[in-house]
C-alpha cells in the first residue's frame, strides 16, 4: 500500500466509502490517452472536433477565475478537448469516457470564476460551443428548443423579429443556457418570473450510461438538474418558456441615504404587492465607478435602487406609492443604467484584475451584511462595490466586485483570500454562495441542506457510478498529490483559513509591494491583466466562428498575449494564429469590460512580429478562405442593422 | 493581310489620385474589414490593402462610377457618397468636369470611355453639341468590328495638290508635284496655352514622333530634340523682322531642320512665304490666322495666294478671338471656309486646318464634317498629363500635380494612350457611317444635321408669318 493509498483511505474515506469508487480511479490516463484519442477520432469522423495542442489544452485549463496555483492542486491540464458538432457523437463520447473511466468536464461560455468547468484530473473538456442550434421555435405555445451550447445572446438576436422574448436572462448575457442551468441561474427578471428551473419546460439529459432522457418540469428528478453543475448528467438541449414581448421598459432610479434606506424602500414595495420585471440594488460605490467610466458626475454618488416595469399598470402604481421616497434620477439615467445591466465587468479603476464574490442573502440581512463586510474590505484595502439583483420576496443575489493586480502576487493573494472571507460573513448572515465549483466546494454545507445532499449522493451513485462527470468538486475539492493539498480546502480546514486571513492579510499586502505605476503601461498590457475571459467576443468574432479554430478564439489569443508578456515560450504555428483576425472590431462592440481590443491585437502583433516574421502567406489565405466561405457573409449580413 | 495601322497603348497609372466625380467615405470606426466593397465593386474603386490584406485601402474615389453597389452592400452602412466640391470647381463651361474626366480615363488606360447603358442627354448644346451626326450604318457595320480585318484609313495629307496630272510617253508623271505630308491620324499637336517645362514638350514630341504627327511650337519655346523632325516652328511677328532686316541667325537653321513651318498672319505674310520658300523651296508652309470676321476674306486670299496650309485658330473654347458676333463657334468659321473654296472650285488644293475647342474624340470627326481637313488639338494633351486647368501656374504658384517633374517617356505614353483612344472613336464613328477612310468625311455635311439648318425648317414659315424674319439666319 503506497502512501497515496493511505491518505486516500484516511483523508478521504468519506468519499471514497461513499461512493464506492475503485482506487485506480484515473491513475493511468495519461498513456491511454494516445490510443483513446486514436479510438475516439475513428468513432467520431467529422461529427467533433479534437483539440490536443498545448496551447488549446493550457486554455481550457482555466475559467475566468484564472486562480495562479490551480496548477499546484490539481491536473488542470486536460488531456484532450473535444468539441462535438452531433449529439451522436456526444453520446459516443460519454459511452466511451464510461468504459475507459476517464473523466469529463463539460463546459460553455466558462464565465463563471468558481472552477466549475476547470478539470481536476485531466480527462476529457467537452465543449458546447459547436452545439449551439436552435431547434425549434413554437410561436402558439410560446416555447423554444434549444441546444445546451446556445448563448442567451443568441436566443435573443434569433426572437428579435419574431414578437417573443425570453423571461429571464443572466447579465453574462453571453453565456450558453447549459451554463446557467449547471450554475442555478439567477439574473434578470428573476424577481418576476424566478430562476432558470421556472422558465424551463423540459430538459432532455444524457448518463454516463450513454442513455438519454426528456425530463419534464413535473418529474421528481427535474429540479436535480439546476444548480447541481453538471454531476449528474449532461443537459442536451432545453425548452424555454417564452413570453410576448414587451412594448418597452419603464426603468426608474431613485438614490437613498443609505443601504439599510434602500433595502427598506425595496421591502415596503414588495409589501404593497408592486410587481416590477426586475429590481436591482447598487451601493453609492458601484455609481461612482459608473461615473468615472462616463467621465463625468451624471449620477449622485449614493446607495440607489433601479426598478423596471414593463406593465403600465404595475408602473403607475409604483409612481403613486415612490413619489415621496427618496430621490428619483432623472429619466433619461435610468434608461442609462438599465442599458448597462449587460456590462457588469465594466471596470475604469487603476487596478486591471477585477475579483468578484456572489452569494444569495436574505433582504433583512442585506444591510448588515454590506456594513460588515465594507469594514472587512477595508482590512484588505480594497474598495468593493456591490450590485444586487432581488430574486424573490425576501431573497438577493449579491455581487460584491472590486479590483486587483494579478502581477503583485502577493497582493493578489491577499485579495483572493478576501472572496472566501466575504462568503464567509455571508454565510453567518445565513447567506448562500451561489455556486460551488472547486473554489466555494467547502462551503456545500451551507449551500444544500442534509438531506438534498443526501439525496444528491445517492443520485450521483445510482447515475454516474464511475463518477466520470465533473469529479473532484462540488462535493468536495479533491487535488492531487493524494489530495494531501486538498485539506486545505476541507470545510473545517478552510473556515479556519478565512478566520484568520484577515489577520494575515497586512502581512501580506505590506506597502513595499504597493502597486507598480500603471501611466506607462501599453494598451496590449491592460487588456491582458484586465480581460475576464467571459467570452462575449467569442461569440461574435467571425474569424472563429468560420474557422472554429480555437488558437483564434479572442480570450484565447489574451492567454497568448499574456504568455508573450511574461515571456514565456511561444510556438511559431501557434504565433501565426494570432495574426489571423479581420480586425473588425465586433469583440470590441461586446466587450463586457470595455478593452480597446482593437489596439491592444495590434499591439500583440506587433510583438509577435519581432520574434517571428508576419506570415504574410497565411494571412492572405486566411482573408480568402474566409471571403470564400458562405457562412461568413450570412454572419456578415446578420450584423446588418 | 498586310499590317493594320493601330496605336498600342499601355496603362499609364496617374502620380497623382486624380479628382473624381464622386467622393466615398468609409467610416473606420463602423467598418468591419468584411471586404464585401471589394467584392462587389466593377471598378477597384475598394481594395483590400496590398501589405496586409486583412484591412481595406482608402477607397480610389476617382474610379468611382457612382453605381452604389457598394453604399447597398455594405453590412454595417460605413460608407457614404457624396458629388466631390472639387470635382464640381474643376475647368469652366466649355472645359467641363466630364471632359477631365474622360481624358484622364483615356490617358490613363488608352481605352474608350464608356459611361453605362443609354445615353441621358443633352441632345442639344452650343458649340459641337449643336449638329448630329449620322451614323445609320450602325445597322451594318463593318463585318468584324472596327479591329477586324476591314481597312479604315484615319491618315491625311497636308499640303497641296495637284489639280492634275500629266504624263510622258513613257507613262512617267509629268507634272510637278507640290510636297506633301502625310499624318496617320487627322490631328497634330497645336502650341500649348501656357509656357511650361521643357519635360512637357520633350513628352508632347516624343508623342507626336511615335505617333507619327507634327507639333506646333512657338519659336520662344524651341528646343533642340532628337525627335526635331516632328517639330513644327511658329513665328510670330516674323515680317515685322524682316522689314527690320532682324532675321536672326538660328532662323535658317531651324528652317532647314524642318518639314512644315506655321507662321501667325499679318498684312505682309504672302512677303514671309515668299521668303521661306527660297531658303527652302520644299517646306510646307502654315499660315495661323485668328478666327473673327475677316476670315473668309483671309482664306480667299491666301488660298488664291498658293499657301499650303491654312489654320483656322480659334480660341481655347473654340469661341471667335475678335468679331462683332461674341458667340461664334468655330466650326461655323471652318464651314463658311469650306464652302467659299468650294465654290471657288479651290478647296482640294489647300490644307484646312482647325484648332480651338477640341476637347473631345468626337468633336475630330465634326470639325472634319464641318470641313477641316486637320485638327489641331491643345489643352487635351496637358490634360492628358493630370493637368488640372487651374492655371496656378499663371500666376507663379506651385503645380497640384508637379508637371515639372513629370517624366518624359511617362507623359508620352498618357498622350499616345490619348490619341489612341480618340483614334478608336473616330473608327467607331467612320464604321458607323459606312466609310473607310477619313478623307472621305471632310465636308460632308450631308453626314450631319446643324441644329441652324433644323430651326430655320421648322419655324422659318411660321416666324415669317409673324414678321420677324430677321431675326432667322439661314445657313445656307
Amino acid at each position: 500500500m503506497g502512501v497515496a493509498k493511505v491518505f486516500r483511505c484516511t483523508l478521504n474515506q468519506q468519499i471514497a466509502c461513499s461512493y464506492g469508487f475503485s482506487e485506480k480511479r484515473y491513475g493511468d490516463i495519461r498513456s491511454m490517452s494516445r490510443d483513446l484519442k486514436k479510438k475516439l477520432e475513428s468513432l467520431l469522423g467529422n461529427d467533433a472536433r479534437l483539440l490536443d495542442g498545448a496551447f488549446e489544452r493550457e486554455v481550457y485549463s482555466m475559467d475566468i477565475g484564472a486562480i495562479p496555483f490551480t496548477g499546484l492542486l490539481f491536473d488542470n491540464i486536460p488531456e484532450m478537448i473535444i468539441q462535438p458538432k452531433k449529439i451522436e457523437a456526444l453520446k459516443t463520447i460519454i459511452r466511451v469516457a464510461n468504459e475507459e473511466r476517464v473523466a469529463i468536464f463539460p463546459r460553455g461560455s466558462g464565465s463563471s470564476g468558481l472552477g466549475g468547468v476547470v478539470p481536476t484530473v485531466g480527462g476529457m473538456v467537452i465543449d458546447f460551443s459547436s452545439l449551439n442550434e436552435i431547434d425549434e421555435l413554437d410561436q402558439e405555445k410560446m416555447t423554444i428548443i434549444v441546444q445546451a451550447g446556445v448563448r442567451w445572446s443568441e436566443i435573443e438576436n434569433f426572437l428579435k423579429s419574431k414578437e417573443l422574448t425570453m423571461r429571464t436572462y443572466p447579465s453574462s448575457f453571453f453565456s450558453t443556457i447549459g451554463g446557467w442551468i449547471a450554475t442555478g441561474g439567477y439574473g434578470i427578471g428573476s424577481f418576476k418570473f424566478g430562476n432558470i428551473q421556472s422558465q424551463i419546460e423540459s430538459i432532455e439529459v444524457l448518463f454516463p450510461s450513454g442513455e438519454i432522457k426528456s425530463i419534464n418540469q413535473d418529474d421528481e428528478e427535474f429540479s436535480l438538474f439546476f444548480g447541481t453543475e453538471g454531476q449528474f448528467g449532461i443537459v442536451l438541449t432545453a425548452t424555454l418558456k417564452l413570453r410576448n414581448k414587451p412594448r418597452k421598459a419603464l426603468p426608474h432610479m431613485i438614490y437613498f441615504d443609505s443601504a439599510e434606506a434602500a433595502v427598506n424602500f425595496i421591502k415596503d414595495m414588495i409589501k404593497e404587492n408592486i410587481v416590477p420585471y426586475n429590481i436591482k440594488y447598487m451601493d453609492a460605490a458601484h455609481i461612482g465607478e459608473t461615473n468615472k467610466i462616463l467621465g463625468e458626475r451624471s449620477f449622485r454618488e449614493k446607495d440607489s435602487v433601479l426598478v423596471t416595469f414593463e406593465d403600465e399598470l404595475e408602473d403607475r402604481k409604483f409612481l403613486s406609492f415612490a413619489s415621496n421616497r427618496g430621490i428619483h434620477a432623472e429619466e433619461y439615467l435610468a434608461h442609462y443604467i438599465w442599458h448597462e445591466r449587460l456590462f457588469s465587468m465594466k471596470r475604469k479603476g487603476s487596478k486591471p484584475t477585477p475579483l468578484a464574490c456572489e452569494l444569495t442573502i436574505p433582504l433583512e440581512n442585506f444591510s448588515p451584511y454590506l456594513k460588515k463586510i465594507i469594514r472587512m474590505s477595508k482590512r484588505f484595502k480594497v474598495k468593493i462595490n456591490v450590485e444586487s439583483y432581488i430574486i424573490g420576496k425576501d431573497e438577493a443575489l449579491v455581487l460584491i466586485h472590486y479590483d486587483s493586480d494579478v502581477r503583485n502576487f502577493r497582493t493578489y493573494l491577499a485579495h483572493l483570500a478576501l472572496i472566501p472571507v466575504l462568503t464567509k460573513i455571508g454565510i453567518a448572515f445565513r447567506g448562500v454562495p451561489y455556486g460551488l465549483g472547486i473554489w466555494n466546494a467547502p462551503f456545500i454545507n451551507e449551500k444544500i441542506d442534509h438531506q438534498t445532499l443526501r439525496r444528491y449522493k445517492a443520485y450521483k451513485h445510482e447515475v454516474d457510478p464511475r463518477n466520470i462527470l465533473n469529479p473532484g468538486k462540488f462535493f468536495t475539492a479533491r487535488t492531487k498529490w493524494a489530495n494531501i493539498p486538498g485539506i486545505l480546502l476541507k470545510p473545517v480546514v478552510f473556515r479556519t483559513i478565512t478566520k484568520i486571513a484577515p489577520m494575515f492579510s497586512p502581512i501580506l499586502l505590506s506597502p513595499i509591494l504597493e502597486e507598480k505605476s500603471t501611466k506607462d503601461e501599453t494598451e496590449l498590457e491592460k487588456t491582458v491583466y484586465s480581460c475576464v475571459k467571459c467570452g462575449s467576443c467569442a461569440s461574435v468574432c467571425p474569424a472563429y466562428l468560420i474557422t472554429r479554430d480555437e488558437l483564434l478564439n479572442p480570450k484565447n489569443k489574451m492567454h497568448l498575449a499574456k504568455k508573450l508578456l511574461l515571456g514565456e515560450t511561444i510556438t511559431k504555428s501557434d504565433a501565426e494564429k494570432a495574426f489571423l483576425c479581420l480586425h473588425c472590431g465586433m469583440c470590441r462592440e461586446v466587450c463586457q469590460n470595455d478593452l480597446d481590443l482593437l489596439t491592444a491585437w495590434l499591439e500583440l502583433e506587433e510583438g509577435l512580429e519581432h520574434i517571428f516574421d508576419k506570415p504574410e502567406d497565411a494571412i492572405q489565405n486566411f482573408v480568402s478562405s474566409i471571403e470564400a466561405s458562405e457562412e461568413y457573409w450570412r454572419f456578415v449580413y446578420a450584423q446588418k442593422v | 493581310m498586310p499590317k493594320k495601322y493601330s496605336i498600342a497603348g499601355s496603362a499609364a497609372p496617374p502620380r497623382f489620385q486624380p479628382v473624381g466625380k464622386f467622393v466615398i467615405e468609409r467610416n473606420e470606426d463602423e467598418c468591419i474589414h468584411c471586404g464585401r466593397c471589394t467584392l462587389v465593386c466593377l471598378h477597384d474603386v475598394h481594395k483590400r490593402r496590398g501589405d496586409d490584406p486583412r484591412f481595406i485601402s482608402e477607397p480610389v474615389n476617382y474610379l468611382c462610377k457612382g453605381c452604389f453597389r457598394c453604399i447597398q452592400e455594405c453590412p454595417k452602412e460605413a460608407l457614404t457618397i457624396k458629388n466631390n466640391e472639387e470635382w464640381l470647381l474643376l475647368g469652366d463651361s466649355y472645359w467641363t468636369p466630364e471632359t477631365f474626366g474622360k481624358i484622364w480615363y483615356q490617358a490613363e488606360t488608352g481605352s474608350i470611355p464608356v459611361s453605362g447603358t443609354g445615353y441621358t442627354g443633352p441632345f442639344s448644346g452650343e458649340g459641337f453639341d449643336s449638329m448630329w451626326t449620322d451614323m445609320s450604318e450602325i445597322v451594318r457595320p463593318t463585318r468584324d468590328g472596327i479591329h477586324g480585318r476591314e481597312y479604315i484609313s484615319t491618315s491625311v495629307y497636308i499640303g497641296r495638290k495637284a489639280q492634275m496630272l500629266t504624263f510622258d510617253n513613257k507613262g512617267k508623271i509629268k507634272s510637278p508635284l507640290p510636297p506633301t505630308l502625310s499624318i496617320p491620324i487627322p490631328l497634330i499637336f497645336d502650341i500649348i496655352p501656357f509656357r511650361f517645362s521643357k519635360n512637357v514638350y520633350e513628352s508632347l514630341v516624343k508623342a507626336a514622333s511615335f505617333l507619327g504627327t507634327f507639333m506646333i511650337i512657338d519659336l520662344d519655346e524651341w528646343f533642340n530634340s532628337k525627335y526635331q523632325a516632328n517639330l513644327v516652328p511658329f513665328f510670330a511677328n516674323l515680317s515685322k523682322k524682316m522689314n527690320q532686316k532682324l532675321m536672326f541667325p538660328e532662323f535658317e537653321g531651324v528652317i532647314k531642320k524642318c518639314k512644315m513651318v506655321e507662321i501667325a498672319y499679318d498684312l505682309e505674310v504672302l512677303k514671309v512665304v515668299e521668303e521661306i520658300k527660297r531658303l527652302k523651296n520644299e517646306m510646307i508652309v502654315s499660315v495661323r490666322i485668328p478666327f473673327g470676321d475677316s476670315t473668309n476674306k483671309i482664306v480667299e486670299e491666301l488660298a488664291f495666294a498658293g499657301v499650303e496650309v491654312l489654320h483656322l485658330c480659334a480660341d481655347v473654347n473654340g469661341k471667335v478671338i475678335s468679331s462683332s458676333d461674341k458667340n461664334r463657334f468655330v466650326k461655323d468659321g471652318i464651314l463658311d471656309a469650306h464652302r467659299l473654296l468650294v465654290e471657288h472650285k479651290i478647296r482640294d488644293e489647300v490644307t484646312l486646318m482647325l484648332s480651338g475647342g477640341i476637347a473631345m474624340a468626337e468633336h475630330v470627326a465634326k470639325a472634319i464634317i464641318c470641313g477641316a481637313d486637320v485638327t489641331a488639338v491643345d489643352l487635351p494633351l496637358l490634360i492628358a498629363l493630370e493637368c488640372r486647368y487651374c492655371k496656378r501656374c499663371q500666376n507663379g504658384l506651385s503645380c497640384p500635380v508637379e508637371l515639372k517633374a513629370l517624366n518624359s517617356d511617362y507623359g508620352a505614353q498618357r498622350i499616345i494612350n490619348l490619341m489612341r483612344a480618340w483614334r478608336n472613336q473616330l473608327l467607331e464613328v467612320l464604321g458607323a457611317m459606312g466609310l473607310r477612310d477619313v478623307r472621305r468625311l471632310r465636308g460632308e455635311v450631308g453626314r450631319a444635321i446643324l441644329h441652324e439648318d433644323i430651326r430655320h425648317e421648322t419655324f422659318e414659315k411660321i416666324l415669317r408669318s409673324e414678321g420677324v424674319t430677321n431675326n432667322i439666319k439661314s445657313s445656307n
